[in-house]
């Protein structure tokens, strides 16, 4: 079931003298998972913001085209219907909390507190998301007092709780560390499973590559390519939309510049070792 | 779960416990009765009166265990405020009958003296009263009574997030000259140097609160924030008990005899 539907939208922010969106024509499915790449300035978090439904809501600008989220046209949906089914997590860990409630538990109920959950399946959602993201060490402590890495695993508890039918996450490692990082998309990994809808943006091309299962490039506005993960990273035309390839690829372009292709370009760790051990079988053949 | 997570986790099942009788009080009807208090030196206007609530306030502040919260801004109005009352009156009452003269020159008139030590003594009853409320009541437990009477989530958002605001903007300040600093600027030293330091960060101070608040929005928005149903609370307060209510109605109906008494009577 198609959960986003866009069709030739255009879209320019109020005062812009440029489209931050050109000719955006592009169906994302239920239950799959997308990675949004591209340039600075491609138009990857406007996309969100329109799918997510701030575009045309809490952004007003003049948007063209036709945009359908989960069967209704978006400027018909109502906005706050939008915000309980699209969950959106973004790259500002610290802008995230709420800033009123002095424990993490509190923080994670308070979007169940504002749709009148009674209290005791409060409690047993919060318990529950708690254990499944590990913050249960956090659960007791005041989310000012929070690292970076910390706040942003308690800004996915506070939107998963809430069961959201998709999930946008916009660049959500961008201000953490490694080991921030490896927890984020963990979650990621975790939500996938569950079968979430996702579209991710983010600039780390390899954990793109481990997790996704589509690919969308975008540069000034446009998408302009798209396609099964395994087929978009492994092209190096592109480099030449300002994109990076993953680590795995460039090295399988080399191994076949050298003269020494493996079976298929990897995109991947994994497959670049699987591949490799492939070849060194086939060339002891 | 932890065993030791559970009694934090249980503690949510029943009403908001706390240390004593006061700080359990109804935040409404403690805010109600202070006031009444506050008010009521100021229309007594006795220093007899005023300093004497003053004192039972300070005994009842470290009764409920919050005596060195409460001197910590009471003992600063009494510095500035009352004893600058009290000097002050001298130069602005004219009275007949001198007591003393200070410093050999300010002549202290027992009129004069009268009046300061009454002007003092019920601004120290007020703000006693006042400061009172504030240290033995959470923000929180305030807005809580206040939405069960209906005030709307949005405005109890906005005062206590106002709170929170604050210290993110001195610890965003904080920051911004940090990085000044290491660019070469000169942040310390003379009033001048400071004075200079300051100005040029308001700027990138006030842009990154303005962005800051737009990416708050759009985080509450995905909580549920605007959503039109009736809110549930994870958090919750007894309701007020009959002796409380008794007791604010007494209160309440003594401070309207006392104003009859003082506009209308006298």
């Amino acid at each position: 079931m198609t959960a986003v539907e866009l069709k030739n939208v255009n879209y320019k922010y109020p005062l812009a003298d440029e489209y931050a969106l050109r000719d955006v024509s592009f169906r994302f499915e239920e239950g799959r998972f997308y990675g949004l790449i591209g340039e600075n300035g491609g138009g990857k978090t406007t996309l969100c913001n329109l799918i997510r439904g701030l575009v045309p809501h809490f952004y007003h600008g003049e948007l063209e085209g036709e945009a359908r989220v989960f069967g209704m046209n978006i400027k018909e949906h109502n906005a706050e219907e939008l915000a309980v089914r699209i969950g959106y997590v973004f790259q500002n860990p610290f802008n995230q909390m709420s800033g009123i409630k002095s424990t993490v538990f509190e923080e994670v109920a308070m979007g169940l507190e504002n749709l009148g959950v009674e209290k005791e399946e409060i409690i047993r959602k919060v318990e529950e998301v708690c254990h499944f993201l590990g913050i249960e060490e956090l659960m007791e402590k005041n989310p000012n007092e929070l690292s970076g890495g910390q706040r942003q695993r308690v800004a996915f508890a506070s939107i998963i709780v809430m069961d959201n039918e998709m999930l946008v996450i916009d660049e959500p490692t961008s201000q953490l560390d490694p080991q921030g990082t490896e927890n984020v998309f963990e979650i990621i990994r975790n939500l996938k499973e569950a079968g979430k809808t996702i579209i991710l943006v983010e600039h780390k091309i390899d954990m793109i590559a481990e997790y996704c299962d589509e690919i969308i490039v975008m540069k000034e506005g446009k998408i302009v390519c798209s396609g099964e993960t395994q087929d978009i990273l492994s092209r190096m035309e592109l480099l030449k939309y300002d994109a990076q390839i993953p680590e795995a690829a460039i090295w399988g372009h080399e191994m076949a510049a050298e003269g020494m292709p493996l079976s298929r370009i990897p995109i991947t760790t994994g497959q670049a070792v699987q591949y490799a051990v492939e070849r060194r079988q086939t060339d002891g053949n | 779960m932890r065993n030791e997570g559970s009694s934090f986790i249980e503690s949510f099942r029943r009403y908001q416990q706390f240390d004593n009788w006061f700080l359990a009080f109804n935040p409404l009807s403690k805010l109600n009765i202070l006031f009444v208090l506050g008010f009521s030196s100021m229309l007594i206007n006795d220093w007899r009166y005023g300093f004497t609530l003053s004192t039972l306030l300070c005994v009842l502040a470290f009764a409920v265990n919050r005596g060195v919260k409460f001197l910590k801004p009471f003992s600063v109005i009494v510095l500035i405020f009352g004893f600058f009352t009290l000097v002050i009156r001298q130069f602005s009452v004219e009275g007949t009958t001198v007591l003393f003269t200070l410093f050999g020159i300010l002549p202290v008139t027992e009129e004069a003296l009268v009046n300061g030590l009454n002007t003092a003594s019920y601004l120290l009853g007020f703000s006693g009263a006042v400061i009172l409320f504030f240290v033995t009541t959470e923000m929180r437990d305030l807005m809580y009574v206040l939405e069960q009477k209906g005030m709307s989530h949005e405005v109890s958002y906005i005062v206590l997030a106002s709170f929170q605001t604050i210290i993110d903007l001195r610890k965003n300040a904080e920051l911004i000259m940090e990085s000044q600093k290491a660019r070469g600027i000169e942040t310390e030293g003379s009033v001048m140097n400071r004075i200079r330091a300051f100005f040029p960060i308001l700027g990138p101070l006030v842009l990154g609160a303005i962005s800051g608040t737009e990416e708050k929005s759009i985080a509450m928005d995905a909580r549920a924030f605007s959503v039109k149903c009736k809110h549930t609370f994870l958090r919750e307060l007894r309701p007020a008990l009959a002796w409380e209510k008794i007791l604010t109605a007494a209160a309440d109906i003594c401070f309207v005899l006392l104003v009859v008494y003082k506009l209308v009577l006298r």
